[in-house]
């Protein structure tokens, strides 16, 4: 298989869900535990793909650095969040290569960013809590050209996932259940 | 089967390719020949659906293609390269004629999108089930299952990061009760061996449907004769084809049934385990295939015979029957399986398992032996045989009590047979 990319089985996935859109609906959902200090575990909540259940039985763990306070045993937010920007940017590219033919021999994704913590620490009220910019490099060794790159990188940030979901505005709806643990 | 790329290569070439514009559908099969003979009975289906005649020779019927390879052509590597190996043949692990044409044969009689045919029931069983599980899944089944299959959920899948609780095949409450948060499947027998206790397929796949679940049967003792299950809401179907399919034992095989995309799953993990039917296992299922419904037929006429026969006998404590009035879920057998019971029987002699071996020893037509579905009668005890880890009292707890006897009704003549038990029950208590 190009890219160890199923391509006939993408096609068949997409041409499911054309026909019934309810195969395309995918829910998902982390359970995140404070364990101390800033050190936080999270496991992953079941899926509903379709109308069938796939079991995550996956966790990791968060942290920050000893500088922020942690104990710097395991990434920190930030960093999980452009991971799975990253993840995400980096299985769109792969499957698009694969559609085009592309045959992709090393693939590298950077992704940086800075935060004003001003805002986090509320010294400074007009100051982005969140990352104002993320600046990303996609570095490409296969038998693509670098126009049929660009193409990809710019199918990327139409079709990932993460990507819009960080760039585009998403409607937080919050509700607090006080006192409810056991 | 159609190609991903078909009409649309001019796009891959200049890069305004998007996933939206791939052509590739799932279709039924893969097929060989495509006349599955959708609009007649079972019976008609069992001669004719799947047969490949040989064009090159005109050779009527399903050749044996006994070859493990295949000679590589440009649609081989396109199917390699895009990830469609199953629907070309490459190697005889991953697809041959013989199995595409017993493979359709099976789906016609399953109503079924696609099959896979594998060396062996527990094949398909493993295969299956590893291929539809993740890790840290849940799977519910019965306390009454198959001992192979009980081996499998109860030994292994632990070591996979999975888990089962085994629970009542008939009590839909609790089957309910024993699903958890991690739960993925709902494993069941259609009918169990050896006290023939029906599960009730339209509730469980209710259950399966509130919860998103799969649900997945095997139906070995009742085949897609006696009902089928697809048509119920069942995800998928899996057989010992060493049994009915097959029908003359002498030969070990097994089958899963349904739709294409699950199918298609299992089929990576039936590459990965090994375990795929060898061209000529396939020709011998598919040849006793012909006679699958005219066999049925007699199996199950057979058994209602001397199940009445059995019942009427003063010397017979009870018989475990569908068919019988006395069977407790009779309504439900009448609802699901529609006068169709199946030719296994179960049976308790007066004087406990000393009479029966007795029985076993006077008998002259069925053949003391495991296994079933075939031809010939074979009959056994469950104590010292399917169940024979158990100790008496767990033996007890699940039903089998002294004296029980199981028994394949086989196609000889059923007055025959019922001599047979004259004789051998009067012989057995003369003694």
């Amino acid at each position: 298989m190009l890219n160890n990319i199923n391509i006939a089985g993408l096609s068949e996935y997409t041409n499911e869900v054309k026909e019934n859109n309810i195969q395309g609906k995918a829910s998902y959902g982390v359970e995140l535990n404070w364990e101390s200090g800033t050190k936080t575990t999270v496991s992953t909540k079941n899926m509903i793909l379709g109308e069938h259940k796939l079991i995550r039985d996956f966790n990791f763990t968060i942290d920050e650095p000893t500088q922020l306070l942690g104990v710097n045993c395991a990434p920190n937010p930030a960093e999980y969040m452009l991971g799975g920007l990253a993840g995400c940017m980096a299985v769109t590219f792969m499957a698009g290569a694969t559609a085009m033919a592309i045959e992709i021999d090393q693939l590298k994704l950077e992704i940086d960013g800075e935060l004003d913590l001003q805002g986090f620490l509320g010294l400074n009220t007009n100051s982005d809590a969140g990352f104002p910019e993320l600046k990303f490099i996609f570095h490409v060794k296969g038998n693509g050209t670098q126009e049929q790159y660009n193409t990809l990188m710019n199918r990327v940030t139409k079709h990932s996932p993460n990507f819009n979901t960080i760039r585009n505005e998403v409607k937080m709806v919050g509700e607090l259940k006080d006192n409810a643990l056991k | 089967m159609k190609k991903s790329y078909q009409n649309i290569e001019h796009k891959r070439e200049d890069g305004s390719i998007w996933f939206n514009d791939l052509k590739r559908k799932r279709e039924e099969g893969p097929a060989l020949n495509k006349h599955r003979y959708t609009e007649f009975s079972d019976a008609t289906k069992s001669v004719h659906a799947g047969q490949y005649d040989d064009p090159n020779t005109g050779a009527l019927g399903t050749p044996i293609f006994q070859c493990s390879t295949f000679y590589l052509k440009e649609t081989s590597y396109q199917a390699i390269e895009e990830g469609r190996g199953r629907d070309e043949m490459i190697y005889t692990r991953y697809g041959n004629p013989s199995q595409w044409s017993v493979q359709e044969k099976l789906s016609a009689l399953e109503n079924a999108e696609s099959s896979i045919v594998f060396t062996s029931g527990m094949a398909a069983i493993s295969s299956t089930l590893l291929a539809m599980l993740d890790k840290g899944s849940h799977i519910v089944s019965s306390r009454d299952i198959y001992g192979g299959t009980y081996n499998f959920l109860y030994e292994d899948l632990d070591r996979y990061g999975m888990s089962v609780t085994f629970t009542s095949p008939t009590n839909i409450k609790e089957i309910e009760s024993a699903i958890q948060e991690d739960t993925k499947i709902l494993y069941f027998e259609a009918l169990t061996n050896p006290l023939l206790k029906i599960t009730p397929i339209k509730a469980l796949v209710a259950l399966g449907k509130k919860y998103n679940l799969r649900v997945i049967i095997d139906n070995t003792f009742l085949t897609p004769y006696n009902v089928k299950l697809l048509d119920l809401g069942v995800d998928l179907v899996v057989n010992s084809a060493t049994k009915y399919l097959n029908g003359h034992s002498d030969l070990i095989g097994g089958t899963v049934s349904g739709s294409r995309k699950l199918v298609d799953r299992i089929w990576p993990q039936m590459l990965k385990n090994g375990g795929s039917m060898d061209p000529h296992a396939c020709f011998l299922l598919e040849r006793s295939l012909k006679t699958f419904a005219l066999r049925m037929k007699t199996h199950n006429a057979n058994a209602m015979e001397l199940a009445t026969y059995l019942e009427a006998h003063t010397k017979i404590k009870k018989v475990y029957y569908p068919g019988l009035a006395s069977h407790e879920q009779h309504s439900l057998a009448k609802s699901q399986l529609k006068g169709k019971n199946s030719g296994m029987i179960s049976f308790e002699i007066e004087g406990g398992d000393t009479k029966a071996h007795q029985l076993l020893s006077f008998l002259k037509l069925p053949k003391e032996a495991t296994s079933l579905g075939g031809v010939e009668s074979l009959i056994s005890l469950p104590y010292n045989t399917s169940q024979a880890s158990l100790t008496k009292e767990q033996q007890k707890a699940i039903g089998i009590n002294d004296g029980l006897i199981r028994l394949s009704v086989g196609v000889e003549d059923i007055n025959d047979i019922i001599s047979d038990f004259n004789q051998a029950i009067s012989k057995t208590f003369k003694s």
